[in-house]
This record gives C-alpha cells, structure tokens and sequence, in this order.
C-alpha cells in the first residue's frame, strides 16, 4: 500500500502549530518534523533540511565538500526507522522539489504531512487538520532489519584449507557466506599490512590480528582468524598466539552523543562511536568490519538506544566498515622493545609465503632445517604441502584456499583426509 | 556607558516610560527567548532604550541593521560573520546551518535594526532560523516610521511578536516632570523655558532634546553660566534653526 500525503493548511503560520509538530516529533520517535527554508528550490536544500531535523551538522561534514544528496537522507531516514514526515512552510518547496520530496519518501514508504501557509494552494487542498493529525493513533516502530546473521558451522580445518573444506561440505549458500566473511577479512589485515608499507612489528601483528577475529558467533570469529590467518601466511608473517579482543564498553555523554549524531557520513559517525565506546586507538578502529557491528553493539561493547540508529546506517559487509572524520589512519610501529620474531617461526613463516606463490614455487628437502622440516611435514600431512621429488609444493588444497586459484580441485584427483567436521588435529586453532 | 546623541556630555538617562517598558520588553524576551518590537518614528529614543536595556543584561547581544533592502543571503552573512567574525562560505543553506549551530549555544539577543526595510523573505528567513527547536536567541526588532505597519503585515509575526513597545514623542507633562533631571544645564529651569523648547525646538523627541542640550550647554559654557536663561535658549533655537 502506497504511504499518504496529507495537507495542513495554516494560514497564518501560527507559532502553536509549528511548536505543536516540533514537539510531536520530540515525542514520537517515528515522527520527524523538518522546516524548510524560505527558497528551497534546489535538492540540496531539502536534504539539508532533512539531515538537520535527524540531528546531522555541517561542522560534522569534510571541509572540502559541503554537498549532500538523496541518498544521504534516505541512509539515515531508514536508520532512524521515520514513518511520518511533517514539513513545515511546505509552501517555501520551488521548483519541483515537492515532487522530489514526495517520491523519495514514497520510496521509503513514509508517510508525508505537508504544512503549508498563507493561502491555501488551489492545487493542495487540505486533507486533514492539526488536531486531528496530532491525535491520530500511532503504531509502535516496526523493529528494523537485523544486522546479525546465523553463521554456518564450520569445520575447525587450518587456514590453508578451510575454504576448501567448507566447498566440500557446506551448502552453496553457506559456502558463499563463510567465503565473504573469509575474503574480507584476509583483505582487511592485508590491506592494513599494505598502509603500514609491510614493515610490521609482532606487537602490532598480534594487536591487529585479536581484533579482526574479535566475533560474537564462535563460527564467524573461526572465519574471521583464518582469513586473517592467510594474510599473514601469503605474505610470509608469522602466525601469533593471541585470544580474540575482549574491550569494555564504555559509557557516552549526551553531549558525546549529539556530536556523533553529527555526522552526515555513517561510516564517519560510526568511527567515532567505535573509538568512544571501545576506547581502541584509531588504528584498531580501522578495522573493524560490519559484521563485527550487531545491532547493539560494536565488538561486543553495548551501544546505547539514542545511537543504535547510527549502526543501522552502517554496512554490514566483511571489509573495514568504518572511517575516521580525517582518513584512514596509518598505524605506527609500535615500541616493540627487542622482541622480534623468533627465528624459527620467522623460518617457517617466510618458507610457507614462498610455497603460497603457486605451484612453480618449492623448497628443496635438502635445504630445510631439521625443524622446519618437521614444520613442513606437519602441513604435509594436513594435505597443505605437497612432497614429491625432493621438494616441498603447496599442494592445490591450500593453494585455492589461500585465493591463489580459483576453483577447488576435484576431490577424486586429491589424497583423502580426515573428515575435517570431526578433526581436532589444527596447529593453526589456538 | 552609553553615548549620548551627538556624544553630549553630562546627561542622564531619562527613566521615561517608553524606556522603562523597553526594558522590561527585551527582559522578557530573552527570558522567554522570543520576539519582540521596539517601534516609534525616528529621534524618540528607541535604539537608546534597547542599548540601555542591553547594559543590564549579561547575554551576548548581535546587532544588524540593514539600510537598504537586504537579501536572506546578505543577513545570513552578516549574522555569521557578528557570531564567528569570518565571512559564511558554501551555499546560504549551508551557511543557513552553520548559523543555526551557532545561535544553538547559548540564549543570546539579535537586534535587527530598520527593520522595516526588511521584505517577507528576511522575515522568513529569520523566523525559520528562531523557529529551529535547537536555536536559543531572542530576536528584537527595532524599527522607526511604517515598522509596525510592515511587521503587522506578515501573519507569522502576529503570533510571535510577544512584546511590543511603541515608543511616542514625551508629553508636555513628561518634559516638565523628567527634564529638570536630563542635564546640569535644566537643573531649576524656569517650567516655561522647557516648554518654550520643547515648543519651538524639540517637540517631545529625544535625540532633538540632546541636539538642543548639546547647543545650549555649549553657550552656557561661553558664558560662563550653569543653568538656561532665556537669552541662552532662544539662542540656541536660532542656531538649530528652529522657531
């Protein structure tokens, strides 16, 4: 059913109507009063209108840019879940931009009241009153769209053959949505590696790695640690001992709130929330991706009611979600003392990162150590490496599961393994 | 302390009613952080008033006054620039935002000067910003002949005007009673030397008082006399070319 338009008509533009609907929508959550200004007769105009009656303010916006568009105020109309928008001086909408207003808000079937003053316009006669549009019986708000999806189980199988093995025994659907959630984020620690320009330290591998297999479902952060996992892998870090991060929430301000209500931007309103309710540095921040964001919270810490609109403006995709009002942050290398990688692990790691190349790359047996030996053949038997020869292949298991290939290898033409829905032996799962 | 007309020297506020009122006007229109109207023909003391009234209060106060026919673009930028002393930039509804961020702060006052030279666009436009819920200003209109008349014109002033004060040249009786009190020069003056001034030079207004107090102060100083005489006002009746 197509939303209504109604017209009030106020002739006088008396000063009790305009506060009557301003506090109806003070009241009503799913009320929004917007007031136009005299010569609106261009988009941006109503826009700005818009934006401002949902608490957004051009301080908030980037210096360089003052432009807002539709899409701007629709993102936040839903994510402030409107259903009745009340315009004042309706009279002052030129130049097509009523009929503008009234499509895009038909679109998102929100039912418009238009107040217009003076004399009435032939063309909109009145439909309705002020009292009786103010006692009208409103419904409660429709909860909005969950962002919190159900993950599949996955199988506990290391990194290098997860994708693999979730082809072989998940549903298409189920694959393709462990598949997103594994590529976003092997390409958000990749792309964090990419801006700290490679050169990074264990301390920040093992701040940035907790935080990107921070989850609510056990399965969703299993996914997440070994896409974060390939990253290091392929580009031959070595994999740390870490625990997912666990941040305290912590508690905002009114005046903290209307100041991120500010901000036009989501992903920019986002940040800010994130980095005052999680107390992450800016860096960390960066990271976190919008499956990471559930409907009331950020990595687990409670956001309040007054800002959870904010969360419904964000996208829900694997990648880095959130930006900072100056960009994104380059993280700095951390004081890390005289803690560098153990040589063994560092050994190993580099050694995995050649193999990942493709098949053409190998290590000859004879030139590997007595433990990175022992190393290898553990992957060996994971079906990860591939001996033959005298030298050590990744085998097309990890190959396609570390994204090298693009389509999983036939399982007649591969060794068999354990079932890996029931396999405990994973080196990688700590 | 307020400068006098013409910057006379020695002179007190007179506590007429109209100032009195103006006073108590721009008191509850900040309180209630409204509008309000301050009208009267030129010289009756109305910007003296509003300036006097504004000493007693702690609020920051902007005042525009506009002489010829502004645009909402052109009070948009002079309002931004009273509240941020930089020029506005971006479109007027950008800016239009930006003011209205500003004038959010803290209860503050805006003098609209002239305002009768304002057309029913700026009235929109500022009605729309003081509209805002977030907005927390009182807006005081000063305007001299045909102010009223124009702002009476416009339905949406009618129901936000909350205080008016129509400011009216000072009686007969006013003069008597208020202005032995105005200057040094007036102190005992003969009741008919007022009124033979307020007759043939002043006619009740204010700023015509200061004008004539300024010139006859002047010739008791070349004379050398602390008060009027009758040679010393007709004097300065001739020089002000009244009479």
């Amino acid at each position: 059913m197509m939303p209504t338009v109604d017209v009030i008509v106020d002739p006088d533009n008396d000063v009790a109507t305009v506060k009557a609907l301003h506090a109806l929508a003070a009241r009503e959550p799913g009320v929004l009063t917007v007031s136009i200004a005299p010569g609106s007769d261009a988009q941006p105009a109503v826009v700005w209108a818009i934006l401002r009656a949902l608490g957004k303010r051009i301080e908030q916006l980037p210096q360089t840019s003052f432009k807002v568009f539709w899409m701007d105020a629709e993102r936040w109309l839903v994510a402030h879940q409107i259903a009745e928008m009340v315009v004042l001086s309706a009279h002052h909408l030129r130049g097509g931009t009523a009929e503008q207003l009234e499509r895009h808000v038909a679109r998102l079937r929100i039912a418009l009241i238009l107040v217009y003053n003076g004399p009435a316009p032939a063309r909109v006669p009145a439909t309705t009153t002020l009292t009786a549009f103010l006692t009208r019986p409103r419904r409660p708000q429709p909860p909005a769209r969950s962002r919190t999806r159900r993950w599949p189980r996955v199988p506990r199988s290391h990194p290098l053959r997860l994708r693999y093995d979730c082809s072989q025994h998940l549903a298409a659907d189920q694959f393709e949505q462990v598949d997103r959630l594994l590529f976003g984020s092997l390409s958000t620690l990749s792309a964090w590696q990419w801006r700290c320009g490679g050169d990074v330290t264990p301390r920040q591998v093992r701040r940035a790695l907790r935080l990107v297999s921070t989850a609510n479902d056990p399965d969703q952060a299993y996914t997440r640690r070994c896409g974060a996992q390939l990253a290091l892998l392929c580009a031959g870090i070595p994999v740390p001992r870490t625990r997912p991060l666990a941040p305290h929430g912590r508690p905002l301000t009114d005046a903290q709130l209307d100041v991120i209500h500010g901000y036009t931007t989501s992903w920019v309103a986002g940040y800010v929330l994130a980095e005052l309710i999680t107390g992450l540095p800016a860096a960390l921040v960066d990271l976190i991706a919008g499956d990471q964001i559930t409907d009331d919270a950020i990595l687990g810490c409670m956001v309040p009611d007054r800002a959870q609109a904010i969360l419904r403006a964000l996208d829900t995709h694997h990648e880095a979600a959130l930006q900072g009002p100056a960009g994104p942050t380059h993280d700095p290398p951390l004081a890390d003392g005289h803690s560098p990688w153990p040589h063994a692990e560092q050994l190993f790691a580099a050694a995995v990162g050649w193999l990942l190349n493709g098949r053409a790359a190998s290590i000859p047996v004879s030139d590997t150590s007595a433990k990175l030996r022992a190393q290898l053949n553990q992957l060996h038997a994971a079906g990860i490496v591939e001996r033959n020869r005298g030298a050590y292949r990744a085998s097309h298991v990890a190959l396609y599961s570390s994204y090298r290939l693009p389509a999983p290898p036939i399982p007649a033409l591969t060794n068999e393994w354990d079932d890996p829905l029931t396999s405990t032996g994973n080196p990688a799962d700590n | 302390m307020i400068r006098h007309y013409l910057g006379l020297r020695g002179a007190e506020a007179l506590a007429t009613r109209h100032l009195l009122l103006t006073r108590q006007a721009l008191s509850d229109v900040l309180e209630s952080e409204a509008m309000g109207a301050i009208v009267g023909a030129a010289g009756l003391g109305k910007t003296f008033a509003i300036e006097h009234a504004i000493q007693a209060r702690a609020e920051p106060v902007i005042t525009l006054t506009f002489e010829a026919r502004p645009t909402m673009r052109l009070i948009a930028d002079r309002l931004l620039y009273a509240l941020t002393g930089a020029p506005g930039h971006g479109t007027r509804f950008a800016m239009t935002d930006q003011l209205m961020n500003r004038l959010s702060d803290r209860r503050r006052l805006v003098v609209i000067g002239e305002a009768q030279n304002l057309n029913r666009d700026c009235f929109e436009y500022l009605r729309h910003l003081h509209d805002d819920p977030a907005t927390r200003f009182a807006l005081l209109f000063d305007g001299g002949d045909g102010c009223w008349e124009v702002l009476a014109r416009e339905p949406m002033l009618r129901s936000r005007i909350y205080r008016r004060v129509a400011f009216a040249p000072l009686t007969g009786e006013d003069v008597l009673a208020l202005m032995p009190g105005y200057h040094p020069i007036y102190h005992g003056a003969d009741p008919e030397l007022l009124q033979l001034i307020d007759e043939k030079a002043t006619n009740g207004r204010l700023r015509s008082w200061a004008a004539f107090t300024y010139t006859a102060a002047e010739a008791c100083r070349r004379c050398g006399a602390d008060q009027i005489s009758r040679p010393i006002v007709e004097s300065a009746i001739t020089q002000l070319g009244a009479g």
